[in-house]
Parts: structure tokens; C-alpha cells; sequence
């Protein structure tokens, strides 16, 4: 269960960079970019799944994404914690157990034989639901994992991430518009204040990274990506 | 007509929603062009693999790369043996496209 402390949002956000720069889950590449799922290029990338295998840092990370959760919506405002396929099922069931709430999780699509279910555990309609995903990048699949929810007749509220591009102005927007609020630990900016501070990485990439967090439409342009985002 | 999909897949970013789009698409057009059907159903088998296999992995602009080649030849094959070829030639092509999406390591 949860440990009922509740640090400042900004120790949060340092911290959790910092141990995401300590087990190398973060990335940089300006010569080679990353193509993301949009067909944005783009010099960083984070692989959250690695913090499974960081139990010191996982059980950190869970206690900050409960005081977040509690301090921002309540103790009393879920029924039930969902995991989007595939990466947000572990955190879902850690924050579950903290939250001392039931847990799900959501398949990106049913099976499509036998019992065809793209959501497993028990849901009772009209639950609210906190819907965990390791990443949010501009939402677009937390709004698929919410309205394969709906269908069972329970909502998704509220998502969690671990982490947040912070990139794309409108997403928190986006998500607000599909009837969920965004909570995170750390955006692409903590990292970057960070690695500044301990001098990771070379200068130079950093200013790459930083021209990608400042334009990322147009650096992807100039990389080889698509100019603009679909709507 | 198989060269549309190519051509959005390359407009729309080559990235896995690109493929997923062109899987949905081939996907109905094996309703929409029956006489087409394998063809499309190939097309689809080989972008519903790229989704599979990069919906939550890094995707370096250079491998993108290289998917799009493979892809592009699988696709244009069929295109020029659907436009010009008989029926022989058809079936050799659908073919050469499954035996090389059974030698392709799954994802």
C-alpha cells in the first residue's frame, strides 16, 4: 500500500529523471533519429519497460505516481486501475496494489476468436477508471485504450504515465476533450535540465535535443520525417 | 491502384500508424476487389507485420528505411504483374511475395 508522503511535484519530476538517465533508459540520436509511430523523426528516445527490472526504483516511482494521483484527484474518486497492452500492465498492477484499488488491463484490439475480450479482469459498469500507460506521446492510444473501456460500460477519468514528451502543446488538451486528465512524473524538459546539470551527454546533442523539444514538427522536417501531424 | 498504398505509406511518415493504415486498407479492399483479393491479402500480412513488430520498439529512420524498400518491391512486383501480366505471371508473383514473407523472420 501507499506510504502516504507526498514530496513536492518538483523533487518528483528531478528524481525521476534522474533515474531514468541512471539505468540508460534515455536515448539521444541526431545523426540516426527515430521514426515515431506518426512518422515524426526525432533525436530522443526513452525506453520506460527497463524500469521493471529496477525494483528500488520502480517502488519509488509507484509511491510518486500515488501521491500525484491522490493529491491531484482524491482517495476516493477510482474503482478500478487499467493497463494498456503491453507496457502499462506491470505499472498498473504496482499502482493498483498501491491504490489499494482492482486491476485490469486493455488489449490495443480483442483477440478476435473465442471470447474476442480486448479487456481482461473484472470491470463493473460504471467504474471509474485510472487507465496506466509507461508513456504519453500526443495520447492517441489512450483515447483507443478509453473507448475500448466505454464499451464495457465503465469510464476512463484519469491516464498516468510514467513519463510525458511534453511536446505537442495540445495533448493534454486532446485527452481532456476524450474525458481524461493527464498525470505524469517527468516530461523530456526534466531530463534535459538535468543531464545540463551533471554534463551528460555532449553539448552538442543536447542543443539537438533541445531544438527537437523547441520545434519538433520542423525538426522532423529537417531530418527526414513528416512536416506536419495528422489532425 | 497497389502503388497508392506505397505512396501513402511514404507521404503519411512510414511510421506504424502509416503501416496500419495501409494494413486497414488492403485489409478491405480484399472485399472491395475480390478479383484482387490475395494480392491485397499479401499486402496486408506484410504492413500488419511491421505494426506488430514496431508498435513499441525503436524505429531508427535508417531500418524505416529499409522496411519501405522491402515492402516497395513486394508491392510494386504485384502491381506490375496485376497491370501487364497473365495470369501465369499473377500467380507467380503472389507466389514470390508469400514465400518471401514465410522466409522473412516473423515478428
Amino acid at each position: 500500500m501507499f506510504t502516504n508522503t507526498f514530496p513536492e511535484r518538483a523533487v518528483i519530476s528531478e528524481t525521476v529523471a534522474k533515474m531514468l538517465l541512471e539505468i540508460n533508459a534515455v536515448h539521444f540520436r541526431a545523426d540516426q533519429p527515430y521514426t515515431f509511430t506518426s512518422g515524426l523523426t526525432s533525436p530522443v528516445y526513452i525506453d520506460c519497460r527497463k524500469l521493471i527490472s529496477y525494483p528500488r526504483i520502480r517502488s519509488a516511482m509507484m509511491d510518486f505516481a500515488a501521491s500525484i494521483i491522490f493529491r491531484n484527484v482524491g482517495f476516493e474518486q477510482f474503482d478500478a486501475v487499467a493497463g494498456g497492452e503491453t507496457a502499462g500492465i506491470p505499472f498498473a498492477a504496482w499502482l493498483a496494489d498501491r491504490m489499494g484499488l482492482p486491476m485490469q488491463y486493455v488489449r490495443k484490439k480483442p483477440k478476435g476468436f473465442g471470447r474476442d475480450a480486448q479487456i481482461e479482469g473484472t470491470l463493473a459498469e460504471g467504474a471509474r477508471v485510472l487507465l496506466v500507460e509507461d508513456l504519453t506521446t500526443d495520447g492517441g492510444s489512450k483515447i483507443k485504450f478509453a473507448e475500448a473501456v466505454a464499451k464495457t460500460g465503465a469510464r476512463v477519468t484519469d491516464t498516468f504515465a510514467v513519463f510525458y514528451y511534453g511536446i505537442f502543446p495540445d495533448t493534454p488538451a486532446k485527452l481532456e476533450a476524450a474525458g481524461m486528465r493527464l498525470h505524469y512524473l517527468a516530461t523530456w524538459r526534466d531530463i534535459l535540465k538535468v543531464c545540463k546539470e551533471q554534463n551528460r551527454f555532449s553539448p552538442e546533442i543536447l542543443v539537438e535535443v533541445e531544438s527537437f523539444l523547441n520545434e519538433p514538427v520542423k525538426w522532423s522536417a529537417n531530418h527526414g520525417g513528416v512536416s506536419s501531424l495528422p489532425s | 491502384m497497389f502503388d497508392t498504398l506505397l505512396k501513402n505509406l511514404d507521404e503519411q511518415g512510414r511510421g506504424v500508424r502509416a503501416y496500419d493504415a495501409c494494413a486497414r486498407t488492403a485489409r478491405n479492399n480484399t472485399v472491395a476487389h475480390p478479383d484482387k483479393a490475395a494480392a491485397f491479402l499479401l499486402i496486408a500480412i506484410a504492413a500488419q507485420r511491421f505494426v506488430d513488430a514496431y508498435d513499441d520498439q525503436p524505429l531508427t529512420v535508417e531500418k524505416a528505411g529499409e522496411e519501405f524498400d522491402q515492402i516497395g518491391s513486394l508491392i510494386t512486383l504485384l502491381g506490375d504483374a496485376y497491370a501487364t501480366g497473365s495470369a501465369e505471371q499473377r500467380i507467380a508473383a503472389l507466389n514470390t511475395v508469400a514465400a518471401r514473407l514465410a522466409a522473412t523472420p516473423k515478428a
